[in-house]
């Protein structure tokens, strides 16, 4: 079964938990999103998932192995994760740092045509062909972060776990990314899972929604059984109604409660 | 053929005829028909004993101080990091000049004296700066490491039981080349090969870690042989290095900056043109320094340290225009 489950999920940092008995279950094809208030325990869920941390307790399961217990090589050939804060030490030229998302895949003889190719789909799937010639640090933010996403994107993962990646990006860039994750969910059968802030967003994206607070999972379902007014004031102490404006559903907020 | 190619070519060109002229150029003009000439002549005992272990060891060092700069700086994702600036080649020297004061300068103990330094070096730095690599823990750690190691070669020559003694610490200090003989290049050569073995194993590492840590072991990588590989690399060629020429500064940090416009940015790419370049640079150096007439021939080490200095001024300039 093709599935990326997380089992009674625990991570201590200090004396507190991050994490409290999170357990969940994540099929292909759909795209998740994690929500939760500043220090809910998005980031360390995600990290969990992705077999970046060791949990306390529990254990994450992919496609029915323990994900620790993979060899790191081929955890990263089917989970592609992108960090919150993104970091680009070096001045590449953008298709050198695309291609640096096909380190999991590469033999002792450097790049192949399959690479290659990788690369290139990766980079038109993202709009991106045209700067692959630039130097990455004279991107723009919405140029950078659709790079970011070829470079997950041209391992061709089952998963893709994103912590954050519409954060700072102009509507446009938001609505294709959007677009793009959701293309990936249903075309190709990729399981995503990301974490927002941003509620309208979010119901949008998700087929699904699980909603921290404080380490532990609040609830989780479809957007419209997750973002009630109930819940939201809850998890982020705001008082807010799920509207159905033109373009889909809205996330307005009144005020705190 | 890339950039790439054609300034790994350049340099290699480079490197051979700075070698044949390290083999001509000194007090003595040793011509090149000599070469072929007689053993009993003495320009071929000048040519075979001194000139060839000489020319040898300035481009192993070189090409060992060039590559950990490079991987150094890969790592650490710091274009102020080498061997010098992070303390490792002054950890090599207390170990060194240690073993020199207990008159244990054999030409065995000398070099394992300054690899043992070098790895408390390499290890103390990885514990300051901890787990994450940020560029101002390292820099500090580094600082850290170079006081300290001060302190050591100033305690170890004020309690040197004579001014002989310190004075010859001092001079080897201040690094040189000079009456390096084949024996001292046949010990230090396999452990600054097999150190900077080590380090090229971690180049795909060192190219994910542009990502950062979470971006690196998401890609598959781990970071912890990447460390061991390099902590074990540096220490070895680096250690080897110093024991064999003193300290000689800023050729790792040099480098690699002037290699990144040509071969690109990328850590791997960087290696093999950083390890020749540097042994482009301290060749180049050692020939100078015979060139030059003085009473006595500068040192290598402050002769490099002359020109460092400025270059390490002009890219801090450089930086911080670019963070403003």
């Amino acid at each position: 079964m093709k599935v990326l489950e997380g089992r009674n999920l625990t991570v201590k940092l200090g004396a507190r938990l991050a994490l409290e008995a999170v357990s969940l279950s994540l099929r292909p094809g759909e795209v998740t999103v994690i929500l939760g208030p500043n220090g809910a325990g998005k980031s360390t869920l995600l990290a969990c998932l992705g077999g970046l941390r060791r949990p306390d307790h529990g254990e994450v399961w992919l496609e029915g192995q323990p994900v620790m217990g993979l060899p790191p090589a081929e955890r990263a050939r089917k989970i592609a994760f992108m960090p919150q804060t993104p970091e680009i030490a070096w001045p590449l030229e953008a298709r050198i740092l695309v291609g640096l998302g096909r380190i999991p895949f590469i033999g002792a003889r450097g790049l192949s045509a399959e690479d290659a190719n990788a690369i290139d789909l990766a980079m038109r799937q993202t709009g991106t062909e045209g700067l692959a010639e630039r130097d990455v640090s004279a991107l723009s933010g919405g140029e950078r972060a659709r790079i970011l996403l070829a470079r997950a994107l041209v391992g061709m993962p089952d998963w893709l776990l994103a912590d954050e990646p519409l954060t700072g990006l102009d509507p446009g860039y938001q609505l294709d990314s959007v677009n793009l994750l959701r293309t990936l969910a249903k075309r190709e059968g990729c399981g995503i899972v990301v974490t927002l802030h941003d509620l309208t967003l979010a119901a949008r994206l998700a087929d699904r929604i699980i909603l921290l607070k404080a380490g532990r999972c609040l609830t989780e379902g479809s957007p419209a059984e997750v973002l009630t007014s109930d819940h939201l004031a809850e998890a982020y102490g705001i008082e807010a109604a799920l509207i159905n404006g033109p373009g889909g559903p809205i996330l307005d907020i009144l005020g705190r409660s | 053929m890339t950039r790439r190619q054609m300034t790994l070519i350049g340099l290699t060109l480079a490197l051979i005829l700075l070698a044949l002229a390290s083999l001509c150029a000194g007090k003595v003009w040793v011509p090149f028909p000599l070469w072929f000439g007689s053993p009993t002549d003495p320009l071929w005992g000048i040519l075979f004993q001194l000139r060839l272990p000489r020319t040898l060891l300035a481009m192993a060092v070189g090409a060992t101080l060039g590559l950990t700069g490079a991987a150094l700086q890969g790592y650490t994702r710091n274009p102020l990091a080498d061997p010098g600036v992070l303390g490792v080649s002054a950890m090599a020297a207390l170990g060194a000049v240690t073993a020199l004061s207990l008159g244990l300068a054999g030409a065995a103990f000398l070099p394992t004296a300054a690899m043992a330094g070098a790895l408390i070096g390499v290890v103390m730095l990885l514990m300051l700066a901890g787990t994450g690599t940020s560029m101002v823990t390292f820099v500090l750690a580094g600082v850290i490491l170079n006081t300290l190691a001060g302190a050591g070669v100033a305690l170890v020559m004020s309690l040197a039981p004579n001014p002989w003694a310190a004075g010859e610490i001092m001079d080897w200090l201040m690094g040189s080349l000079v009456d390096r003989s084949l024996a001292d290049l046949a010990f230090a050569l396999p452990f600054m090969m097999a150190g900077c073995g080590l380090v090229g194993l971690t180049g795909r590492a060192l190219d994910a870690l542009t990502l950062g840590e979470t971006g690196a072991r998401s890609l598959g990588i781990n970071l912890s042989r990447t460390r061991l590989w390099l902590a074990l690399g540096v220490a070895l060629s680096t250690g080897a290095a110093v024991a064999v020429t003193g300290v000689i500064g800023f050729v790792g940090l040099v480098v690699p900056h002037l290699l990144r416009p040509w071969v690109g940015a990328r850590p791997s790419g960087l290696l093999m043109p950083a390890a020749l370049g540097g042994a482009v640079l301290v060749l180049a150096g050692d020939v100078l320094v015979r060139l030059i007439p003085a009473e006595a021939e500068i040192k290598l080490g402050v002769a490099m340290a002359l020109l460092g200095a400025p270059f390490f001024l002009t890219l801090l300039i450089s930086l911080r225009r670019r963070l403003a």
